[in-house]
Order: C-alpha cells, then sequence, then structure tokens
C-alpha cells in the first residue's frame, strides 16, 4: 500500500510527464505551490530527464553513420561463399528456358544408353519373349526348364539315356 | 514459332528423328547375330571360367558341377530373309555338331530351329523364339568326364 507522500511522488510525476488526467492537475498545481518537498522532486525530475534527453543526443551523434556504410558496402564486395554460388547456379535451372534444355538432354542421354548401349554387349538377360516353342529327342529324354523367376534363362537339357535305353527300342 | 522456341525444341526434334531411324533399322534388318558360347561343366571344383561369368547365375542353378570352363565362342551373322532360312554350324567337342536356322523375325525376336546332330543323326531338335539380346541354355550331351553346355544368344541387326 502507497504512502500518502509516495502517492503524491507519483502524481507529480504522472504531471511532469503530461500523463495526468486534466481533472486531477489544478490538485497537483495547488499542492506543488504549497509543499516544497515535493517542487524538490519535481525539479530533480525535471534536472534528470534533461540529462537522459542530452545523453541521448549525444550517443546517437558519436555514432557515424558513414562507417557503418562502408563497412556494409565492404561486405558486399567480399566474393560469396561457394555454398551460396552453388546456390545461386542450381536456382538459375529454375527458369523455364534452362529447364527445356535440361530435359531435352537427359531425354537424349536416356535414348543414348537405350538404343546404343555403349558399354558393351547386350547383357545376358532372358526376356519374356524367349521361350522354347518345341523340342523332340529320339534317343535323350529331354526336359526343359522354363524359369519362375523373372531374368532367369529357360534351359534345355538332354539327360544321358539309361543303359538299356536303345533308339531302337 | 519464335526463334528461342525453335531452339528450344531443336534437340527434341533430332534426339525423335535419331530413334525413329534406330528403330526402323531394327525392324528392317533381316539379319541376326547368333552366339553360341560352348561350356564344358564336370566335377573338378575349379569353379566358373571368367569367359564366362556373365553366365555364373545361370550356370550355378544346375546342381552336380563345380567346374564351368569356356570351350569357346561362335558368332553367326545369318540372313533371315532366306528361303527356309540361312543354316549356321557351329562345330561342337566330340564329333557333334549344332546346326542353327533362323526362320524369321516376329516382333523384337527371332524364331529359330536349332539342332544337335552326331553322325548325320539327330539328337535334338527344336524351335526357339529368341528375344532381342535374349539367351537360352542347351545342355546335357556327353563329353568327357563332364557334359557340354551351349548358350545360344540372339541379337537383331
Amino acid at each position: 500500500m502507497k504512502s500518502a507522500h509516495q502517492t503524491m511522488e507519483w502524481l507529480v510525476m504522472q504531471y511532469h510527464d503530461g500523463q495526468l488526467p486534466d481533472r486531477h492537475r489544478p490538485a497537483v498545481e495547488a499542492h506543488l505551490v504549497e509543499c516544497d518537498p515535493c517542487r524538490r522532486y519535481r525539479r530533480s525530475t525535471q534536472s534528470a530527464g534533461a540529462w537522459l534527453q542530452g545523453t541521448a543526443a549525444d550517443a546517437a551523434r558519436a555514432v557515424e553513420m558513414g562507417q557503418v556504410w562502408r563497412g556494409v558496402a565492404d561486405r558486399l564486395s567480399r566474393p560469396a561463399p561457394a555454398r551460396l554460388r552453388f546456390r545461386r547456379w542450381a536456382w538459375a535451372w529454375r527458369r523455364p528456358a534452362r529447364l527445356s534444355w535440361l530435359a531435352a538432354g537427359s531425354l537424349a542421354a536416356g535414348l543414348f544408353l537405350l538404343l546404343v548401349n555403349p558399354y558393351g554387349r547386350l547383357p545376358a538377360t532372358a526376356p519374356s519373349e524367349t521361350y522354347v516353342a518345341f523340342v523332340e529327342a529320339s534317343d535323350y529324354p529331354v526336359m526343359v526348364f522354363t524359369p519362375s523367376q523373372p531374368g532367369a534363362m529357360t534351359v534345355i537339357w538332354l539327360f544321358e539315356p539309361p543303359k538299356e535305353f536303345s533308339p531302337s527300342t | 514459332m519464335s526463334a528461342s522456341g525453335f531452339h528450344r525444341l531443336a534437340p527434341l526434334a533430332l534426339a525423335l528423328c535419331w530413334w525413329l531411324g534406330a528403330a526402323t533399322a531394327v525392324q528392317g534388318g533381316e539379319r541376326v547375330q547368333l552366339a553360341v558360347d560352348v561350356i564344358y561343366a564336370d566335377q573338378s571344383s575349379r569353379g566358373v571360367d571368367p569367359q564366362v561369368g556373365r553366365l555364373r547365375s545361370e550356370l550355378q542353378r544346375f546342381k552336380g558341377y563345380s567346374t564351368y570352363r569356356a570351350m569357346g565362342r561362335h558368332v553367326l551373322n545369318l540372313s533371315v530373309g532366306d528361303p527356309g532360312g540361312q543354316p549356321g554350324h557351329v562345330m561342337l567337342p566330340g564329333g557333334k555338331v549344332l546346326v542353327l536356322i533362323p526362320q524369321g523375325i516376329s516382333g523384337k525376336a527371332v524364331v529359330l530351329l536349332a539342332s544337335i546332330q552326331e553322325g548325320g543323326h539327330a539328337l535334338l531338335n527344336s524351335q526357339l523364339k529368341l528375344a532381342d539380346g535374349g539367351t537360352i541354355l542347351v545342355g546335357g550331351p556327353v563329353y568327357e568326364d563332364g557334359v557340354l553346355i551351349l548358350a545360344i544368344g540372339a541379337t537383331l541387326r
């Protein structure tokens, strides 16, 4: 709880700052005429405010903005780090004109790899169109192994005939 | 179309023309290249010959053999358009002969007659369909202490 004197100091400060509602201003002014401590308090508040304003102005004048801008210009004139240069370069490919060249180049490279296969002959694969249409062996038992897993090769195997087996039988 | 638009589409058009040309060449080429790898297999535990290393996984499906030795590679460039087909012959160890006759091209595959003969007698007659780049294995003819395995591959020209 504030004492009466503390309340008056608060009102004087509000008066000094122009924050006091108009209806209270006459009462505070009448009190300042009669009360010496409150007048001293008001003067000290005025002088403290003046000192603070002067100090802030001096501090602002002490900062030389020219030096600040010279520092900024110096930073701008330095080359960007490699990471930033790469990011700018990669970002530039987002332009539509460059994207069309990139797409055409990728398509041509893909067709080249598909049709020419520069890494040698075709690998030993067994595409789905590879199969045995017909097989017969008169002297040997024969079997055709069709792979169940994709990519495996079909095998025709001639088994050695049994000893008692002969073409005439 | 503006000049810049043409320049953008030019690489695409070139790639398309090239692809069409290549596709036409495959369809119109009435020749087939057949490659026959002759492999000897037995149980002497010497592994797979590097010359047939690309077939390693397929060969190792044959249980009971531990050695796969390349005995030769024969490449035949045969015409498909001749009446009855142009026969190709591959001499096999042990006096046997592999006869290959391409009968026609169906899509991107060749239809082929394959026969193994010995002394004028056919041990095996078969009709195969080999896709471009496809390979079929024919195994079992006895040779020395093991068997012969033939890897017959086709490439359309």
